[in-house]
């Protein structure tokens, strides 16, 4: 019996016969574009584009393409020749490749040649380098019989009797190469009679505290304490030290690139600021680890403006720190750069948590393309970037050279994938950790 | 001007073509009921792609086209409730408003869930009854 929904409409034999035709077309037209949508999205996709001529669009979906350093953005569209533009943006997937556009100018004409690298990390990763970093403040060093405390970003040496005047347990400092002693200028002497120098930790009762401009700063807890610091740091002390130095209005909260949880909510720490986590994909895209989520209470969520959401177009903040994961090397992400910190001892001093692993490969240019011109005189450029799919990262980093000075109105690229076995199983993969994510409590610590 | 048009078809094409709408319209309400169910599931899935509004407007202009070839073809209405599809759509509905209040704690969403179907019910009655 064919399937009919209106059998109570009933038609001439010779005209059911065409309506059975026109019914199985319509299903089948109906079936096959539901497997061209069902390719769509499984093989789905991500646009990005940024128009020199609207720039505060609120449809740009990348950053403000840029010379070298993130101050330097390309004005109006205005591409000076043999200089490197960089243009990066957050897609999330496996990608076989990007195909980068731009049309040609109004008011000039396009690029006799150019070329497109590409690099995959995260974008904080991608920094400039700067300066390596010394110990933190309040590390406890010793070095060929010599003790010393880090105080203001310097190394301060101890007199000969200072430590035992001032009760240090000469074990509570860490024994250190001399050649870790050069990335903290020398500071003064600390001396005995002097009382205690700028960045001393005491434990007074069970609340920690951090001694600076001779006012003592309470940790909002000792777990905000143990994210900056190691137990055996803080000198104990009993109640009346604080008729020698007072105690500060002012408290102490996680260091820089802590992860705090409060209720469902997770926040990463930086800058006397807390950023929210909008999603899990974003927590896991990051690099972060949940072992790392301290759950903090009301009071400490208080100490904190809480700021814009932090998405994965976001870019890791002040005090977050990378992990090599080929060479061990660790850096450490301040103000627009990324710094290394040379030895493990001064990374044990900074890193009280899980650090983000990266790969130095992803520092490398990975693949490459020519940008050529196209019929409707728009240049493009394809670049294969299923070798990168590998590395750690969120960020895809594009670096365009163009032999001619140019003016273009729009920049688009587009990640593409290719129908593949290995693509439907990423797929696959990325809808059944979604649903986990979603239906599977993954609740940060709560208090 | 619409009807019109559909005089200057002839009667059994008029015919054929409401019965291939109610054929379309199963298949939006399909597509419609499967891209609730994913989007239910994976927010975002579908609607990166196609935006559900225009499946319900696609919906809205069958159910028109229908209605107005109905009365040009002096088609008699079929009132009568079809229960075979009304309760798994009931169904698949009360699973989506469970869905959307998974965050509440369950003793709350099970309530509510009993509430809005005790009044889809009673509704459902005294319309009946009219």
């Amino acid at each position: 019996m064919w399937f009919d929904l209106t059998k109570d409409v009933p038609l001439a034999e010779k005209d059911y016969a065409r309506y059975k035709k026109f019914q199985t077309a319509l299903y089948a037209l109906a079936f096959l574009l539901a497997a061209i949508m069902a390719v769509r999205v499984i093989f789905d996709a991500q646009n990005f584009t940024f128009s020199f001529t609207n720039p505060d669009s609120s449809k740009n979906s990348m950053a403000v393409p840029r010379y070298q350093g993130v101050d330097s953005p390309v004005e109006n569209g205005r591409i000076s020749a043999g200089r490197d533009v960089y243009f990066d943006m957050a897609a999330t997937g496996t990608f076989s490749k990007a195909v980068i556009e731009f049309p040609q100018g109004q008011d000039s004409s396009g690029p006799d040649s150019g070329s497109i690298i590409v690099k995959k990390s995260y974008q904080a990763f991608l920094y400039p380098e700067g300066d390596p970093i010394g110990f933190k403040d309040g590390s406890l060093l010793k070095n060929n019989g010599n003790y010393y405390l880090v105080s203001q970003g310097t190394l301060r040496r101890f007199d000969a009797d200072a430590v035992p005047a001032l009760g240090y347990a000469p074990d509570a400092f860490v024994e250190i190469a001399p050649e870790e002693l050069r990335f903290n200028p020398a500071g003064q002497l600390i001396k005995g009679d002097e009382g205690y120098p700028d960045g001393s930790l005491f434990k007074i009762d069970s609340d920690y505290y951090l001694l600076e401009d001779a006012r003592l700063k309470k940790f909002s807890s000792e777990q905000a304490f143990l994210s900056q610091y190691g137990p055996r740091q803080a000198l104990e002390k009993n109640a009346d030290i604080f008729s020698k130095y007072p105690l500060s209005e002012i408290p102490i909260g996680f260091s820089d690139g802590s992860l705090i949880s409060y209720g469902e909510s997770v926040y990463v720490v930086s800058d006397n600021k807390i950023l929210p986590i909008n999603n899990p994909v974003t927590f896991l895209e990051k690099g972060f680890a949940w072992e790392d989520v301290i759950a903090a209470s009301a009071d400490e969520i208080a100490l904190y403006e809480k700021t814009k959401l932090f998405t994965i177009k976001s870019v890791h903040p002040n005090g977050t720190i990378f992990a090599n994961i080929e060479n061990a090397d660790h850096y450490m992400v301040k103000d627009s750069e990324k710094h290394l910190l040379p030895s493990r001892n001064i990374v044990d001093s900074w890193l009280h948590h899980s650090s983000i692993p990266v790969s130095e490969k992803s520092l490398e240019a990975a693949s490459q393309c020519e940008i050529k011109q196209g019929f409707f005189g728009s240049y493009s450029c394809e670049i294969p970037i299923a070798s990168l799919q590998q590395l750690a990262g969120t960020n895809y980093e594009f670096i365009m050279k163009l032999d001619d000075s140019t003016k273009i109105d729009y920049l688009n690229v587009s990640f593409k994938k290719d129908i593949s076995r290995t693509n439907l199983v990423a797929f696959l993969r990325d809808i059944y950790n979604k649903i986990k994510n979603r239906y599977v409590s993954q609740a940060p610590p709560t208090l | 001007m619409f009807h019109k048009l559909l005089r200057r078809f002839k009667p059994e094409n008029t015919i054929l073509i409401y019965k291939l709408l109610n054929d379309l319209l199963l298949l939006w309400l399909a597509l419609f009921v499967f891209s609730l169910v994913a989007e239910g599931l994976i927010p975002g899935i579908v609607s990166q792609h196609l935006e559900l509004y225009k499946i319900a407007l696609a919906m809205l202009i069958n159910v028109v086209l229908i209605r107005e070839m109905r009365k040009e073809a002096r088609i008699g209405s079929a009132s009568a409730t079809d229960k075979k599809i009304a309760w798994p759509l009931f169904s698949i509905f009360l699973l989506l408003l469970f869905n959307s209040m998974l965050k509440l704690d369950i003793y709350l969403n099970l309530f509510i869930l009993a509430a809005v179907s005790t009044t889809g019910y009673l509704i459902f009655k005294t319309f009946q009854d009219e």
